[in-house]
């Protein structure tokens, strides 16, 4: 089956597609979106619902919070990324690396936009189950190549809007059973996000490494 | 009657020969040639006796593209799970991937180590008025964590059992995955055999199925299967040494029955002289089947040195039957004391490597040394009542004589051999001694499948050659443990030194016996709580299934009851993950470790960590001990050696003029040995070392037999040349056959051994035949002016 979609994206309408979305990922050079992001898990009666924002400014500025008022925050100043929990007044600074990947399943690939230089980039870096458009609307279902990854991911899907290429929804699924989306909405592009943004507070939080 | 006896004399050999041959085996250990007194050697000795898997198999598959890797590692696991009479299971992912459940099991075990005070906590957090509240913290971790491990795990673990797997020293460091590269074009099978393997040819036959096997799935080009661990290592050592052992034995024999020929132009007596070498070949085999319980790499060179040397014999036999006119029994009394003393102290000087610690190098001793014995008794014994019926009017055999008195070949080979020295000494001075390599790639085969496997193993997952392994043994688990908490302080107060990088203790994983039984009495009815958890979990948002991981380590303890610490986890996963980690093997205990040292700190590290049952283990450190301690130990036994050999020569000349220019001559030969070797970019190693004890025990023959003569002749540098050039040209050409033919062989070190002796024995020949007579008579002529 993967065969077959994989064959299938290669068609060049699917193909150009793809190619619309990290083109138009190159022009941003700062973006700003409010999502919901609902976990779906086998063991839970119902799914989790929280709100959240990520900001981004090009080339390392990163903000991303998840609840209302934010109880998860990642920040990112260059090469440094902490993980803060306001309610725990707690602060851990994270391998640049494995925040990337953390949070690409949440959501926030976009922390190193593009998320590929080109469509070359992209298939080298991950398998293309499916691709599916309809009207402004275009789902793309991929998995990353990397083994890691696949030992606990089935798929990721990505919903852009054809005509401007920007994200609107993204969800993942894994292997436990349990899924993520996260819809995106107010989503701005190129406007001016202040510096403070990037600066959270911290003083007085307790510092963890990264065993804790 | 004679034939009787004759015919009963045969079939005796032939059984002798089938019980010896049947029993010839193969020790690929290296470490078994090393003394065992060095630390270092005992650690790696300890490793492999306890985690090297002797049945485990590795097979590794590259490929172009991660999905081609993926279907091929696929097909071959299939095709090996068919063959269930040769294989027991195949191992491509951890087992508990597929079946979660199996973890459950090392959950409650890893419970059931934790201090009471862990344990009181977990007691607390499912306690009739506190689960509740433990439920909703968890479900508010899993709204918050950016993990998807976390995610994963916490939905099934709503009262934090798994909180020692998540927060344990070792797993926190252990995110390399054993089954495939980060990228997916390496993939690893672990393939587990049917039976034991008796011997090293049931291990190439195994290995020889699993290769047909895995062709039989026809694998698209490009992808590579590679086989390692120990099995394939077995297979591929002893296979090769046993290459070695025959075709240098049999290269031997081709290149004397040259220089045979060369020398005397007759069939008859080459033939029978082959014959006799290949009885005493396969005797000294058979004796070594017998009489020695494996065979180490340096072992296998015997055969090919020991018929160089056995050789000797047959010549000398031959030279003297060619003028001797008397019966079988005076032609054996002839050459009885001349064959006796060079036998005796050959054979003397092999058996004197057994003063050295160093096993490997005792086990070649014993071996030649015997085979030179039987090679005597052989030749003497049976080759003389042949060779005493030859023509004996003879006279082709004396070209050697007139070529070797010649004027032209004299003043030509002084010339050569002082060129030699020249060049030699060129070499020495621009170049210096020849530098020591103890590194272990001296101890490595040329070419081996499983090791280049191995390589891309360690290169591809862990991307990390340099570390050192901790291994910590005891007689019993509370005793190992006291040892692991000793070494964990040390290896903590290491990390504040700067002396390693990062470590991973087996100390998280061991149990304790004072926990477990605090613990368990206390666990173990922990399963009659569960229709509460259940309702709790209901009331709070999780669903039913949450409580599958609860509910099997609860009944896990219920499970364990009584049982008397300390207990270890049984199931297939829990076997997987100890089985790097834990060993119970010959009433010992051992615990393994990993060790990140910072580089050139290796040896501060040792000495910190130098304690009861502990030890470290790498290749690395290894080398470094034998360069400490080898050169001393070769130093003891070549001053015994000498010590030896310059009382006998006192005995046997009473001349100190003879001693000191045999000393000289020794000197002049090992000078030129090391200049050569330096500008032919050889460095002296654990094995070539031994070179110069055999050197010492046959090389000096020449030189001494050659005083000898000149002492009888008066000094007569022509007639001495007359009487031995011949012979000592013939025996420096066959034992340099002998030695030269291992130098193909596959053990790095062993074809070292062969070059440097092969050398040796060409330049103590040439400067005992052209410069010695002359060097004797130079000092003559002083003292009588």
């Amino acid at each position: 089956m993967l065969a077959v979609a994989s064959a299938k994206a290669e068609q060049p309408n699917e193909k150009k597609l793809i190619q619309i979305w990290l083109e138009r990922q190159h022009d941003i050079k700062s973006l700003s979106a409010d999502f919901v992001q609902t976990r779906s898990l086998r063991s839970l009666q119902s799914p989790i619902r929280n709100k959240g924002h990520l900001w981004l400014v090009k080339p390392d500025l990163f903000r991303w919070q998840l609840g209302d008022p934010p109880k998860t925050v990642v920040v990112r100043h260059g090469r440094n990324v902490d993980l803060i929990s306001p309610f725990k007044r707690q602060m851990r600074p994270l391998d640049p690396q494995e925040a990337q990947r953390q949070l690409g399943m949440q959501g926030a690939a976009m922390m190193d936009t593009p998320v590929a230089k080109n469509y070359a980039d992209f298939i080298s870096r991950f398998d293309v189950l499916s691709v599916q458009s309809s009207d402004d609307r275009c789902e793309i279902s991929i998995l990353p190549r990397q083994d890691d990854a696949r030992k606990f991911l089935e798929g990721i899907s990505l919903t852009f809007k054809v005509s401007d290429g920007h994200l609107l929804a993204f969800g993942m699924r894994l292997r436990s059973g349990a899924a993520i989306e996260n819809e995106f909405t107010q989503v701005e592009i190129n406007q001016s996000i202040p510096r403070s943004v990037f600066e959270f507070p911290v003083s007085g939080y307790e510092v963890l490494n990264a065993k804790n | 009657m004679r034939k009787i006896r004759a015919a009963g004399l045969v079939v005796l050999l032939l059984v002798f020969l089938y019980a010896g041959l049947s029993h010839i085996s193969f020790d690929v250990d290296v470490l078994r040639l090393l003394p065992t007194n060095l630390r270092a050697v005992r650690g790696l000795s300890l490793f492999l006796q306890h985690f090297s898997l002797p049945n485990e198999l590795i097979v590794t598959v590259t490929a172009e593209r991660a999905k081609e890797a993926e279907s091929a590692t696929e097909s071959i696991a299939g095709a090996l799970r068919s063959r269930n009479t040769i294989v027991r299971q195949v191992v491509s992912e951890p087992p508990w991937e597929k079946n979660p459940v199996q973890l459950s099991e090392f959950v409650a075990w890893l419970v059931l180590n934790e201090t009471p005070a862990e344990s009181d906590a977990l007691l607390a957090r499912i306690a009739p008025g506190q689960a509740a509240r433990t439920a909703q913290e968890t479900l508010e971790k899993l709204s918050e964590t950016i993990s998807p491990q976390e995610l994963a795990l916490l939905g099934y673990d709503p009262f934090g059992l798994t909180l020692p797997l998540t927060t344990g020293d070792f797993f926190s460091q252990t995110a390399q995955s054993e089954f495939s590269s980060a990228d997916g074009k390496f993939r690893v099978l672990y393939v587990e055999g049917a039976r034991r393997f008796r011997t090293y040819r049931d291990n190439i036959s195994w290995i020889r199925e699993i290769r047909a096997t895995i062709s039989q799935t026809h694998l698209p080009t490009g992808v590579k299967v590679g086989l390692t661990g120990e099995p394939a290592f077995v297979a591929d050592i002893s296979g090769s040494m046993q290459f070695d052992m025959c075709s240098s034995g049999f290269v031997t024999m081709l290149l004397i029955g040259i220089i045979f020929w060369l020398c005397y132009h007759r069939h008859g007596p080459l033939r029978d002289l082959m014959t006799m070498l290949i009885v005493i070949f396969l005797v000294s085999l058979a004796f070594a089947g017998l009489f020695l319980p494996q065979l180490t790499v340096i072992g296998v060179g015997f055969a090919s040195i020991m018929i160089g040397l056995s050789v000797d014999y047959g010549y000398f036999v031959y030279q003297r039957s060619l003028s001797h006119h008397g019966s079988v029994r005076v032609l054996q009394k002839d050459c009885l004391q001349n064959i006796l003393w060079t036998s005796g102290t050959t054979a003397a000087a092999f058996f004197a490597l057994n003063l050295s610690s160093l096993p490997g190098l005792s086990q070649l001793g014993n071996l030649v040394g015997i085979g030179v014995l039987v090679g005597a008794t052989v030749m003497l014994g049976v080759f003389a009542q042949i060779a005493a019926r030859y023509p004996k009017t003879d006279d082709r055999g004396n070209w050697g004589k007139r070529f070797f008195t010649s004027p032209g070949f004299v003043r030509a080979g002084i010339w050569f051999t002082l060129a030699l020295l020249g060049i030699a000494t060129v070499g020495l001075i621009w170049k210096g001694p020849p530098r020591a390599d103890f590194s272990a790639r001296t101890l490595r085969p040329r070419k081996s499948g499983a090791y280049d496997a191995m390589d891309q193993l360690t290169a591809r997952l862990t991307n990390d050659a340099d570390f050192v392994s901790l291994i910590v043994t005891g007689p019993d688990d509370e005793t190992v443990r006291q040892r692991l908490e000793w070494a964990d302080a040390r290896l903590h107060a290491a990390k504040a030194q700067g002396l390693v990088t990062s470590y991973r203790s087996a100390l998280p994983l061991w149990p304790s016996v004072k926990n477990q039984t605090c613990n368990l009495p206390r666990l173990r009815g922990l399963v009659n709580e569960l229709p509460r958890l259940q309702q709790v979990v209901l009331a709070n948002g999780f669903t039913e299934e949450s409580l599958g991981l609860t509910r099997n380590v609860f009944q896990q303890f219920a499970q364990w009851g009584e049982r008397k610490p300390p207990i270890w986890p049984e199931n297939p996963a829990s076997h997987w993950i100890l089985r790097r980690v834990a060993s119970h093997r010959d009433a010992q205990v051992a615990a393994l470790g990993l060790l990140h040292p910072v580089p050139g700190k290796h040896q501060a590290l040792a000495n910190l960590l130098q304690g009861e049952g502990v030890y470290l283990a790498s290749w690395g450190l290894l080398g470094d001990e034998l360069l400490r301690e080898i050169p001393k130990e070769f130093l003891q036994t070549i001053v015994g050696l000498v010590s030896l050999v310059l009382l006998i020569l006192a005995i046997a000349f009473r001349s100190l003029r003879d001693v000191g220019l045999f000393v000289g001559i020794t000197a002049l030969v090992l000078a030129t040995l090391a200049g050569v070797m330096s500008l032919l970019g050889m460095t002296w190693n654990f094995f070539n070392l031994a070179a110069i004890l055999l050197l010492l025990g046959t090389g000096t023959d020449y030189s001494i037999l050659l005083l000898l003569e000149l002492r009888r002749n008066g000094g007569d540098a022509v007639a001495a040349r007359a009487t031995l050039g011949q012979v000592i040209v013939l025996c420096a050409a066959s034992a340099s056959a002998g030695f030269g033919s291992i130098t193909w062989a596959n053990n790095r070190g062993l074809a070292s051994l062969g070059q440097t002796c092969a050398l040796g024995l060409v330049i103590d020949a040439l400067i005992s035949i052209f410069l010695l007579p002359e060097a004797r008579r130079w000092l003559m002529n002083r003292s009588h002016a």
